[in-house]
């Protein structure tokens, strides 16, 4: 769709196009958020502006995949920003039913911010190391080793058997 | 199913946030159509005041304040601050709660960096990296001087003031396109839209990275190498 704003020719998503992408990647979205933000409030802030964010976006996607890898990386970086203005808010306990599922996510909450996502990358959404790497633009080796010492920080936590 | 993908299963976004997200975005076009014919008047009011009142003092010089927001001052030859641009959304956030036009540019930067949003940008390891360019080499060489008394936390560099322009055509300011093509030179893939989500931060490291793995190669010849 495109619009003219200020008298520039902006390309802009469609309401319609913004409709299918909260519906078919809503839940991926949250779920990054609750990795950073323990708050539901600021896990909906940060929800709200991925999405306007997208819906700003000039990035042209070549395909679905490559608006997936956007929106994660994306998400990520709001969830960064949310930390930094409100980290005084993240004392609030995570509500989530199961007992043990709560304390896996609330160690994913406490992994420092490089491992959060890798850690999310691969144990949930399954990339593999090759993908994860030109996704976030660092070295294979790089997203290894910090693989190894999340997965250590996890063990660490929780005892062997988180990833089974 | 690992822990961790039983654990964010549990987790769906309600039809109430999708919703009351919907509600935000159209919030938001609906405030940039407004602005489009007011937009319009104002160039054309400032068009004509333009030819009547041609400017005689455009010895401008660009100070740009980059951290996650992107801010740049636009300073006059009398060390006035005569304009305040922002080319992020974090940026847009502090700028609309500050007053810095008509000051000097060394107290707008006080003001700049001690209000409280600002502030909380520049804690842990974000990098704050001030920009300096005008025509003169004598001017830049001034001001960056002044900004070191203050004696903040920050980076202070210089670049080429033909870059102002292009820096503005892709609405970045000029200390951000200046990394932008520092970065560049060690990664052709990189683009405008890139930087545009990345912050000061992530492109140093990017540039820092870079630079250890050309100077690792330039020893032993085995960087980039996967055994």
């Amino acid at each position: 769709m495109e619009r003219f704003i200020s008298g520039r020719r902006v390309i802009m998503h469609s309401e319609h196009d913004v409709d299918e992408t909260l519906n078919l990647y809503g839940d991926m979205v949250l779920r990054i958020c609750s990795c950073y933000l323990k708050s539901e409030a600021d896990q909906e802030d940060a929800f709200e502006d991925v999405f306007i964010k997208y819906f700003k976006s000039k990035t042209v996607f070549e395909n679905e995949e490559h608006k997936k890898a956007w929106l994660i990386k994306t998400t990520f970086s709001v969830c960064k920003d949310h930390l930094r203005k409100r980290f005084w808010r993240n004392k609030q306990t995570l509500k989530v039913n199961d007992q043990y599922v709560s304390a896996v996510l609330e160690a994913v909450l406490a992994l420092p911010k490089k491992y959060k996502e890798v850690i999310y990358m691969h144990y949930y959404e399954g990339y593999s190391g090759i993908e994860i790497a030109r996704i976030l633009r660092v070295k294979e080796n790089t997203v290894y080793s910090l693989l190894k010492r999340g997965r250590d920080l996890l063990k660490e936590r929780l005892g062997g058997e988180w990833n089974e | 199913m690992n822990k961790i993908q039983e654990s964010l299963n549990e987790i769906h976004v309600s039809e109430q946030l999708k919703e009351k997200t919907k509600q935000k975005i159209y919030l938001t076009q609906n405030k940039k159509s407004l602005k489009v014919p007011i937009g319009m008047i104002c160039c054309l009011v400032a068009l004509i005041i333009a030819i009547i009142f041609p400017f005689k003092n455009k010895d401008y010089t660009y100070i740009s304040i980059d951290v996650n927001p992107s801010i740049e001052f636009v300073v006059d030859r009398n060390n006035k601050v005569i304009d305040i641009n922002s080319y992020n959304e974090d940026g847009t956030k502090v700028i609309e709660n500050i007053e810095v036009k008509g000051k000097d540019y060394l107290e707008a930067m006080n003001t700049l960096l001690s209000f409280e949003e600002m502030r909380a940008y520049c804690k842990d390891n974000y990098q704050l990296v001030l920009t300096v360019t005008s025509k003169s080499e004598n001017r830049i060489a001034e001001v960056k001087n002044n900004l070191q008394q203050l004696n903040y936390q920050a980076t202070i560099e210089t670049c080429h003031y033909d870059l102002v322009e292009e820096a503005h055509q892709h609405h970045l300011s000029i200390g951000k396109y200046c990394k932008y093509l520092t970065l560049k030179q060690y990664d052709s893939t990189i683009t405008v839209n890139h930087c545009h989500e990345m912050t000061m931060e992530e492109i140093e490291s990017e540039i820092v990275y870079h630079q250890n793995c050309h100077s690792f190669s330039q020893k032993s010849h085995h960087c980039g190498h996967h055994k």
